[in-house]
Parts: structure tokens; sequence; C-alpha cells
């Protein structure tokens, strides 16, 4: 079952956007081995991965299908045998390499994907904000 | 029907903005056998 949060880093991210603060000129997608492990469902407090997987991270496609809404696109390959169980999306520059310099906009723990050698996911992480 | 902004009522207390829906897709590609697969969120 995917569990999915906006962060609280996310929140700043959105935040520094509106006053030109923030820093970050590139989405990134990234994946780990995390999301059922304790602690590994995703929630506001995340800010990375719960265990991160090897592969570098992937530069997200960024567009907008509708006015209140954002969607990022990337897809991981796996280097070797494993089973990914969570992604998150953070702000960072043009060559990041590392998520903790970084901000964790998104996090979700979904259901474990057995992925081998060559397999891939695409991972679609849309984003509406709206008023309530 | 969501009241455009300027209807909005505000109340101390009251949440009138929310930080939205978070939707994740995954399409799984599976080398062996050369064709992706549509997951379920």
């Amino acid at each position: 079952m995917t569990a999915s949060s906006v962060t609280a880093t996310g929140i700043t991210f959105f935040i520094d956007r509106i006053d030109d603060t923030s820093t970050a000129t590139n989405f990134w997608i990234a994946w780990g081995t995390g999301g059922s492990s304790t602690g590994g469902t995703a929630t506001a407090a995340d800010t990375g991965l719960k265990a991160a997987a090897t592969e570098a991270f992937a530069a997200a496609a960024l567009s907008q299908p509708a006015v209140d809404t954002n969607q990022f696109v990337a897809t991981i390959t796996a280097g070797t045998g494993k089973t990914i169980e969570e992604v998150i999306l953070f702000g960072g520059t043009s060559t990041a390499t590392s998520v903790a310099s970084n901000r964790c906009i998104i996090r979700a723990s979904h259901g474990g994907q057995a992925l081998a050698t060559g397999d891939a996911i695409q991972y679609t992480i849309t984003h509406q904000m709206f008023p309530t | 029907m969501q009241k455009p902004p300027s209807e909005l009522e505000v109340r101390p207390g009251t949440n009138v903005f929310s930080w939205g829906k978070v939707i994740v897709k995954i399409r799984v590609w599976r080398e062996k056998e050369q064709r992706w697969y549509e997951v379920e969120k």
C-alpha cells in the first residue's frame, strides 16, 4: 500500500519558491529499500529516504498538467537485484549528489517491487494543491 | 464546488489551505521480458 506525503522540508521549499530564496534549480527522484522497515511509512516529518539504494538519482521531468498541479516523471534502472519500497522527490542543483544537502519535497513508501538487474521503475509523482 | 480564494471564509484555527494531494504512479520495466507493467498505486 502506498503512503505519500509532502514533507515539512517540502513546505519550506514552496515558501522559499515564493520569495525566491530557493537555490534549487533541478528536481530529482531517488529510490530506496526502506519502505516497509520500522518507521518506513512515509510521513510529513521525512527528510530523505529510509534506506537509499545504490543507483544514481534520476533527473525528473517537470510538467504542469493543470494550473494547480505539478507532475514529475523519472525512471531509475536497477544495477543489481533488489526490492524497491520507497521514493522521494527533492530539489537540488544540476549535479545533485546527495539529498541531505538539498530538500526532500515528497516521500512515498509503496509495495515492494522486486527488481532484477536491468529492470526499472518509472515514477510519476503528481502534486495537486488546492484550498480546503 | 471549490470557492475561489477571495470567497474563502477565514477563521482562527481553521486551515484554509491544503498541501494537497500526492499521487505516485509506478510502471515497472522487466528487462527479461522487454515490456512495461502498470502497477496499482
